[in-house]
């Protein structure tokens, strides 16, 4: 078993050394380094470490959505290759190496959307994009070297200020940025020509599971006739068929929840570690300046009530115009097509 | 003059179903009476009231016998009249035939009914001393008359339903209705062929039923007569009638009988249970099956498909073939006869098509195996495809439905099916706390067969007809539903109304969850409900406070007896509401399609055995998974 290998503190390990690294392949890569240190002797005692790896990766995040995603994938590439095994040590050898092997190409994923989407960026256009990804980024500054002149509109996205990040990155590959508040989209969407989106998660409908903020975008993009698109590496479908907002695995009793009059909530802001700061429901209205005295008046019922706001949501396909995925660029339904042929 | 009298005796003993009984009461005084006073409890006040208007037009006509044919309604009712006479005498030919084969089947408790049903016609027929295009004349003749006395003495009970047009109408419906009581009659007093004697007889076997009559309605609201008309299949005349026309050519005449719709045309029209155009040699379990099929008393995707496989096990089970063939090569033209009864008996389900391709996908693989080996492999892979496909696919499916059950949920559910109903009693079995809303329509009211098992071990339900679908989808989170079949352009084809709730629920944004098994995946495509679909009995539509109260599964337990009786229709129609008479009204025509067609963007997923799946995926499951089980 796994007593002398944290595969949990691995999994952290790896993202901090490489921030580029995505949650689904440092994931993978985390269970590969856990297939290399098992001593298990018996097939079901190897698959059982696995199993409850896995398990303890997905319990160790908050938002287990694209990590899942990856240990299901690796979980499944595990069984189905488990039906033919001669001889158990080289079948250990064969998955490790072909989970490296697939560490390694995760990365070329993302040059490959890269290059199926530029053509999707028109000369002269305006992208509205939301928060920060990794593979949106990519692609906008493969459009911009393929001299596609174009300028951003990028969401602020204030739980993780990813929006700022995004803005960075873009203005220095040359690209005109600006960013709006979240509660802006409504008010650009009539200058926007498309909308780009990354993901958590792909679902088996084709819906997208994405940083809170990007479902509102696509209802505004298809109230105004805009194409919405996804960016998103296969990799990143996961088998979750949510029926609403509120059938995600995020969510819980306490999300959004309302709370109790007259209860102090001084004690369990400080026992909860969760709020991010300068994560605001006030501070759309308001510059980061503004955002910060904002802050200062807020009362700690306030900043209790933050800490049960979403992270992530779920747009539904029928939303989405399109997914690039290292697939090739498909429909929602073709997602499905995808994930049944993977899965079944 | 003898003739209406043997018609008037014979009468009251038909009126047990219904309103009739005044009529007799014109020749028989003491009849008369008592008719009125059960009336008085038992009948509805449409009847009464609809009663009165009719008499002034009948009246109209002369006693004597041919005359009042001649009057408006004449082209109408001659015709009709004249096929239904045609009609008779192939009902008892075949009536014959079908007690015949019936007979043959000892263990079938339905096809002795049958058969004891159909000769009773034939002998009524027979009892009018053989000229039976006379007789019925006759007997038309003397409803009418009877009629202008009912209404001379201002008795209340004449047809409900006749309107204005009442004087035409009747004719018909008399002689029908005689028909239907006397095989009831016959039923129930267990006497059989004999019954010929009986009518002879005349005033005095009436005067006996008359009072039997008495002593039914009398008894409050009693069950029988209601069962009876919601059970009984007054379409068998019809069709009789139209397979007469049919053999004379008179084409236009079938339309006229069968009231088809023009739109709905290219559809088969309600079929019923009829073992005499059936080939000798079927099985009797694929015969027993068929009639349970057409008189509904299987119904369901699964329970069809699983009765069929059945049957033909035991078909095969029981089979030798003929010298100088194999087992499966005889077997290959054996099992066609018997496909295209249950065909006859009902258009067949997707499911069972779906069934009945593998199965002979498997007979074609297994061409020559030794007889035994291939008798024992055909019965292994039938249970298989029963177990993996059906019985399995259903747990599975329960256990991926409980999933998306969760505490608190009120789930709506449209009429029933077996998936559904096993899912939401599994979500209350493993404690999930949800309410159910249970939505239920005309004319079948299947969903009271789940509201009696949801509420039986506690969960608590509320019961609506789909007219308040509007009103309760407010208070809804979740639509769970069953399917027929899934096309492959992702369409839920499904029980009629089944269309309007999944778009009321996409309007309110309330998920719909279909649960399917994927042998119903079919490889068809459907734009709209018209292209394909299936008409119903449409008297079903008819006897409004009937049905009513009655639910299916009783109606189900009568349809054996109802369907007996070959001449119920006008009968029937006589104890209904304000469509009664519609086989005589000229423009009247009733549509019962059994099935409608929701398009894709109203459901959100669908649960298979092979997970959660967005209901566009129903090719690729064709495609890539469907192989793979038939590899394995």
């Amino acid at each position: 078993m796994s007593e002398e290998f944290d595969v949990v503190e691995n999994y952290k390990d790896l993202l901090r050394s490489s921030p580029e690294l995505s949650m689904p392949v440092a994931a993978i890569q985390a269970l590969v380094e856990l297939i290399k240190h098992s001593k298990a002797t018996t097939m079901s005692e190897f698959m059982l470490s696995i199993k409850d790896a896995s398990q303890r990766l997905k319990s160790s995040v908050r938002n287990s959505i694209s990590l899942s995603a990856g240990c299901d994938l690796f979980l499944r590439f595990v069984t189905r290759n488990s039906h033919d095994v001669a001889d158990f040590e080289t079948w250990k050898a064969t998955l490790i190496v072909r989970g490296q092997s697939f560490v390694e190409k995760a990365d070329a994923c993302r040059y490959k959307i890269a290059d199926l989407g530029v053509p999707f960026i028109k000369d002269g256009s305006v992208v509205l994009i939301h928060a920060h990804s990794r593979v949106v980024s990519l692609l906008l500054q493969k459009a911009s070297e393929n001299h596609k002149r174009f300028k951003v509109f990028v969401t602020e996205s204030s739980q993780t200020q990813g929006g700022i990040r995004s803005a960075k990155m873009l203005r220095a590959a040359g690209i005109p940025t600006t960013i709006i508040l979240d509660a802006a989209v409504g008010y650009v969407i009539d200058k926007v020509d498309m909308v780009l989106v990354g993901a958590e998660g792909v679902v088996e409908n084709g819906g997208l599971i994405n940083q809170i903020g990007s479902y509102q975008m696509a209802i505004v993009a298809k109230a105004a006739n805009k194409p919405f698109y996804a960016v998103a590496e296969s990799y990143k479908f996961v088998r979750l068929f949510p029926l609403n907002q509120y059938d995600l695995p995020t969510y819980n009793a306490d999300t959004l929840s309302f709370q109790e009059l007259n209860v102090d909530y001084e004690a369990r802001v400080n026992e909860d570690g969760t709020i991010v700061p300068g994560s605001t429901a006030v501070s759309a209205a308001s510059s980061t300046a503004l955002s910060q005295t904002a802050l200062h008046m807020k009362t700690s019922e306030d900043r209790a009530s933050q800490g049960s706001n979403p992270l992530v949501d779920y747009t539904p396909p029928n939303y989405i115009t399109l997914l690039f995925t290292d697939l090739g660029v498909l429909t929602p339904s073709g997602v499905s097509d995808e994930l049944i042929k993977l899965y079944l | 003059m003898d003739p209406k009298k043997k018609t008037v005796g014979f009468v009251p003993d038909q009126d047990v179903n219904t309103s009739d009984l005044p009529s007799p009461g014109s020749s028989n005084p003491s009849a008369v009476n008592t008719p009125v006073s059960a009336f008085s409890d038992n009948q509805d006040l449409n009847r009464n009231t609809a009663n009165t208007e009719p008499r002034p037009i009948n009246s109209s006509g002369s006693r004597s016998s041919y005359e009042p044919m001649k009057s408006s309604y004449e082209e109408q009712w001659g015709l009709s009249d004249r096929a239904q006479s045609k009609t008779q005498k192939a009902a008892s030919s075949s009536a014959g035939a079908g007690a015949k084969d019936a007979g043959s089947n000892k263990k079938d408790t339905k096809a002795k009914r049958v058969s004891i049903a159909s000769p009773v016609n034939s002998n009524a027929a027979s009892g009018k001393e053989g000229a039976k295009g006379s007789g019925l004349g006759i007997q038309s003749n003397a409803s009418s008359m009877e009629g202008s006395q009912n209404g001379g003495a201002g008795l209340s009970g004449g047809p409900p339903t006749s309107g204005g047009k009442g004087g035409s109408q009747r004719p018909s419906a008399p002689s029908q209705k005689s028909m239907t009581k006397a095989e009831r009659r016959e039923l129930q007093e267990k006497q059989k062929a004999e019954k010929a004697a009986r009518i002879s007889a005349g005033l005095p076997a009436s005067g006996k039923k008359a009072a039997q009559v008495l002593a039914q309605p009398s008894s409050g609201f009693s069950p029988n007569p209601s069962k009876s008309l919601a059970t009984s299949f007054p379409g068998v005349e019809a069709e009789k009638a139209i397979a007469a026309a049919e053999s004379t050519g008179q084409t236009k005449r079938r339309e006229k009988l069968t009231k088809e719709i023009g739109l709905f045309a290219h559809l088969d029209p309600p079929k019923f249970a009829n073992t005499a155009t059936a080939p000798r040699d079927l099985h009797p379990a694929v015969v027993n099956v068929g009639l349970q099929m057409a008189q509904f008393k299987i119904c369901g995707a699964n329970a069809r498909c699983v009765a069929t496989l059945n049957a033909f096990r035991k078909a095969i089970q029981d089979y030798s073939p003929p010298p100088n063939t194999t087992l499966s090569r005889g077997m290959q033209g054996y099992l066609n006869p018997h496909i295209s009864y249950l065909v006859t008996c009902r258009p067949m389900a997707v499911s069972m098509g779906n069934a009945i391709r593998f199965l002979k996908h498997e007979i074609g693989n297994n061409l020559d195996l030794p007889d035994e080996d291939a008798r024992v492999l055909f019965m292994e892979k039938i249970d298989n495809f029963i177990r993996d496909r059906i019985t399995m696919a259903d747990q599975v499916i329960t256990s991926l439905g409980l999933q998306k059950i969760q505490d608190g949920d009120v789930i709506l559910t449209y009429a029933r099916s077996s998936v559904v109903q096993s899912l939401l009693l599994a979500a209350h079995a493993k404690g999930i706390k949800f309410r159910v809303i249970v939505v239920d329509s005309r004319p079948r009211f299947e969903g009271k067969q789940l509201l009696r098992a949801l509420a039986n071990v506690g969960v608590p339900c509320t019961y609506v007809l789909l007219t308040a679908i509007g009103h309760v989808m407010k208070e809804v989170n979740k639509v769970i539903l069953g399917a027929h079949s899934l096309l492959s352009n992702g369409a839920l084809y499904s029980r009629a109304g089944t269309a309007v709730v999944a778009m009321s629920a996409h309007e309110l944004k309330i998920p719909v969850i279909v649960c399917c098994e994927t042998y119903k995946f079919s490889d068809r495509v459907q734009l709209d409900s018209f292209v394909q679909n299936e008409i119903g009995n449409p008297d079903e539509l008819v006897n409004d406070q009937n049905n009513n109260y009655g639910h299916s599964s009783t109606r189900c337990h009568d349809s054996v007896r109802g369907s007996d009786t070959s001449a119920t229709s006008a009968s029937k129609g006589a104890g209904g509401g304000v469509l009664s008479g519609w086989r005589e009204s000229r423009d009247l025509k009733l549509l019962n399609l059994l099935y409608d067609l929701t398009p894709s963007e109203f459901v959100t997923v669908v649960v298979t055995e092979v997970g959660l799946i967005p209901c566009t995926s129903v090719p690729v499951i064709l495609r890539e998974f469907l192989p793979m089980i038939q590899q394995s």
